[in-house]
C-alpha cells in the first residue's frame, strides 16, 4: 500500500467524487419523481442548473488547460528559431 | 462491422432515443417526470463519467505499492550517471 500523503490524497479523491456522485444523480434522477412540496427539494438547485453548472465547470476547466498551454509555449519560446 | 462502425451504430441509436423522448418527435404523451428526467440524460452521463475517472485514479493512487528497491537502485544510477557525465565535462 502507498503511505502517507499518497493514502490521503487519494482516498480524499475518491470521497469526493462519490459525494458528488451521489449527489448528482439525486438531483437529475430522483428528484423528477418526488412530490414537488417535499422537504428534499430545498436542498437541490432549479433543476436548469443541473447542466449549466457542469457546462461552466467544463468551460473553466478548458480555459485553465489552454492558459497553461499558452504560458508554457511562451515561456519557452526561442529567438528566430523554434527546435 | 468495425469497431468505428459498431460505436457509431450505438451512440446514433442512443441519442435517436434520447432525442424521440426530449422532443416529443413522436407524440408519446409519457408522464411529465419522465420528460423532466430525459433531458439532461447526456450531461449526467458527462458528468457520471467524470466521476468514475476520478474515483479510479484516486483509489490507484491510494493503492500503489512503495517501491522501496527500486527506488534506492534509481538513485544510485542516477548519482553514477552525473559522475559519469561531469567526468566527461558536463556541466550541471
Amino acid at each position: 500500500m502507498a503511505t502517507g500523503a499518497d493514502q490521503a490524497v487519494g482516498f480524499g479523491l475518491v470521497g469526493f467524487s462519490l459525494l458528488l456522485f451521489m449527489y448528482y444523480t439525486i438531483w437529475v434522477i430522483v428528484l423528477p419523481f418526488v412530490d414537488s412540496d417535499h422537504v428534499i427539494h430545498s436542498y437541490f438547485l432549479p433543476r436548469e442548473y443541473s447542466v449549466i453548472l457542469p457546462g461552466v465547470a467544463a468551460l473553466i476547466l478548458l480555459l485553465f488547460v489552454g492558459t497553461f498551454i499558452g504560458v508554457v509555449t511562451w515561456k519557452n519560446r526561442k529567438p528566430k528559431k523554434v527546435d | 462491422m468495425t469497431k468505428l462502425l459498431e460505436w457509431l451504430l450505438g451512440v446514433s441509436l442512443i441519442s435517436m432515443a434520447w432525442g424521440l423522448v426530449t422532443f416529443d418527435l413522436l407524440d408519446l404523451q409519457l408522464p411529465p417526470q419522465y420528460r423532466e428526467l430525459a433531458w439532461p440524460i447526456p450531461v449526467y452521463l458527462l458528468v457520471a463519467f467524470g466521476c468514475y475517472s476520478l474515483t479510479t485514479v484516486g483509489y490507484r493512487v491510494a493503492t500503489f505499492n512503495d517501491c522501496e528497491d527500486a527506488a534506492k537502485e534509481l538513485q544510485s544510477q542516477i548519482k553514477e550517471a552525473k559522475e559519469d557525465l561531469k567526468k566527461k565535462g558536463l556541466k550541471m
